[in-house]
């Protein structure tokens, strides 16, 4: 379905989604259906689907995952992808909070490459902190017993020295 | 929000957002204050909605995952009994990233090393028992990482790594210092127990009983001055157990020993006075062991009762590279070593040369690389290894390729142990291009290992 209207931005079809805060967007198919879930969606109910409901994301967060749809509606040439590299690195560079939205969003739309992109951002936060500053990091409250996390600790000492 | 990114409400813009492919459109009534009716005229949307409804709760951690059911990994604690029960997700979103779905939990650990997982389990409760289920998991691909060098570990209290990627030690106690570490092997090491004859593999990565493989008492001794490579695994026995361990050990004569997981007893034959082999890889299901006294590359299949040598492969006259510039007096006193690395891209065998001297004092000069051509039985020599890197040390060496580890230089051979800091010598130039002074592993053994899980 993105295949066949991609590249046509002007004449391509819109489709409607709806944010869980009840705002509704009008989107190009192609760049919708780079959600397996929404292209699934569509395939299901053909072209007599009004608007499409996502209890699951809200407005703003939908902005953001579809601006990234937008971007990647369209084949990348070979000159373009160390641009498109670039847009991508600033796009993932957002808050923890926005980030953990259009995570979840990424997901329960079923964005492979965005998830990809989204989950090594999450992973290059962690990489070489402490679990202190992992939480730190994304706001987590420490729920164990000083017993379970000195055990935890214990196991593999070594790398947390 | 919208504003930021360009997006104009469509009353006041719409040029503006057609440019964007993305249209706000009036705000519908608020669901409470929206009295629903039998009669909508969009039940499309309404069928839609439990669609959606259904896939979110699918999404969104409703459905008890089977593995997390069914494993109890041991770091666990139990923990899963008191608290992380899957909560629905409220449509307004706190970022609360300690009840993130397992699944997307396993995206991130999938991009996350042994050690970042390691500390990834200790955060909190939840990413404990999601990380733990995981690398239990026959689901779980660790993340390719390059190797750590391992220095000073016989006779010591702690095992020392270096980290070039993090560019930082580790120091993992071992509570086993009275046993020889006789060699690496997949993230494993053969350990020997002197007083009762008893090898044992041990991931020193991982504090799990699997991480521990008891094996049959071995008639021999091994000693500590004759321990370079004397292991080599068939395969990874955290992922499979369906693996054979080889060892060399005694001493004139050298024995070539198996051992299949399971088996009681290890499969040995005697090997003859000019067959002492110095170094062996396992590849393709067979063994490629180098003599050091025939200069040949033997190959032995292991698979039956008694392994059988199939064939060898003579080594070419080995020469001194011209821009060593070794004087003419000190040739005959060049000694070598010799490696061999699986270069797993083009499936070939390398051989790496290492020409150094030990009179008047200890001092590599330099490395020469080969390629092992099996169909025509003989060395090539290699001008470059491109986008490659082969990590040597005391007592094994391996291959990586730059492209996964950008950290590291092409075309090169890393090196340490044996009385200098870990060097890095490029087959370009044909000389030292960096070293590192912070990682002091000027010990007599040195060998490479990636850190691996074991369940």
């Amino acid at each position: 379905m993105a295949s066949s209207t991609s590249g046509s931005s002007s004449s391509s079809k819109v489709v409607k989604i709806r944010s869980s805060d009840n705002e509704n967007f009008e989107v190009e198919e192609a760049a919708a259906a780079r959600s397996e879930t929404i292209k699934k969606l569509l395939e299901d109910v053909g072209d007599d689907a009004d608007v499409i409901p996502l209890p699951n994301v809200d407005a703003k967060t939908l902005v953001k995952v579809m601006e990234w749809c937008k971007k990647h509606m369209d084949d990348v040439d070979e000159l373009n992808k160390e641009e498109m590299k670039t847009w991508d690195a600033e796009f993932v560079d957002m808050d923890q909070s926005c980030l953990y939205n259009v995570l979840l969003a990424a997901n329960f739309l079923n964005i492979k490459e965005l998830l990809d992109q989204l989950t090594q951002k999450v992973a290059d936060m962690i990489k070489g902190k402490s679990p202190e500053e992992i939480r730190a990091t994304f706001n987590i409250k420490n729920d164990f017993t000083p017993e379970e996390e000195a055990e935890i600790r214990k196991q593999n000492a070594w790398a947390f020295e | 929000m919208a504003e930021n990114l360009g997006l104009q409400k469509k009353k006041r813009v719409a040029t503006m957002a057609e440019s964007f492919g993305l249209h706000k459109k009036r705000r519908v009534a608020k669901p409470q204050s929206c009295v629903r009716q039998s009669n909508r005229p969009d039940r499309q949307a309404d069928v839609l909605e439990l669609i959606v409804k259904r896939l979110a709760a699918e999404s969104f951690g409703f459905q008890k995952k089977k593995r997390v059911a069914t494993m109890a990994p041991e770091s666990s604690f139990g923990l899963q009994k008191k608290r992380c029960v899957a909560k629905p997700q409220s449509s307004v979103q706190q970022s609360n990233w300690s009840d993130l779905h397992a699944d997307v939990l396993e995206l991130i650990l999938k991009r996350l090393a042994v050690v970042d997982t390691i500390r990834f389990k200790a955060v909190c409760s939840c990413w404990n028992i999601a990380a733990s289920s995981y690398v239990c998991s026959p689901l779980y691909e660790p993340m390719l990482q390059a190797p750590w060098i391992m220095f000073h570990y016989n006779y010591k209290a702690s095992l020392n790594f270096f980290s070039l990627t993090e560019n930082r030690p580790y120091k993992i106690k071992r509570d086993d210092k009275e046993d020889l570490v006789l060699g690496a092997s997949h993230g494993w090491l053969l350990n020997f127990n002197i007083e009762s004859k008893t090898p044992y593999l041990l991931n020193p990565f991982s504090s799990s009983q699997g991480g521990k493989i008891q094996l049959p008492w071995m008639d021999c001794s091994f000693s500590y001055w004759m321990v370079f490579n004397s292991v080599v695994l068939s395969s990874d026995p955290s992922r499979s157990k369906n693996f054979t361990v080889a060892t060399l050990n005694g001493f004139y004569p050298q024995r070539l020993s198996f051992w299949d997981h399971g088996d009681t007893k290890w499969r040995s034959i005697n090997m003859t006075w000019w067959n002492v082999y110095e170094y062996m890889i396992c590849h393709k299901g067979e063994i490629y062991a180098f003599s050091r006294i025939a200069w040949t590359v033997d190959v032995w299949d292991f698979h039956g009762v008694s392994p059988k040598q199939t064939f060898y492969i003579e080594s070419v006259p080995l020469t001194l590279h011209e821009q060593w510039k070794v004087p003419k007096e000190i040739e005959y006193s060049v000694e070598r070593r010799i490696f061999m690395v699986e270069s797993s891209l083009l499936g070939d065998i390398l051989i790496v040369e290492r020409d150094f001297l030990l009179e008047p004092i200890f001092f590599i000069i330099g490395f020469k690389v080969y390629k092992l051509n099996l169909s025509e039985g003989r060395w090539m020599p290699l001008q470059g290894l491109s986008d490659e890197a082969i990590l040597v040390g005391h007592a094994n060496a391996v291959l990586i390729s730059t492209r996964d580890f950008p950290e590291f230089e092409e075309n090169s051979i890393y090196y340490g142990g044996e009385g200098c800091d870990l060097r890095v010598y490029n087959l370009k130039e044909n000389k030292v291009i960096k070293s590192y002074p912070n990682c002091r592993c000027d010990a007599d053994s040195t060998c490479w290992m990636v850190p691996t899980f074991s369940p």
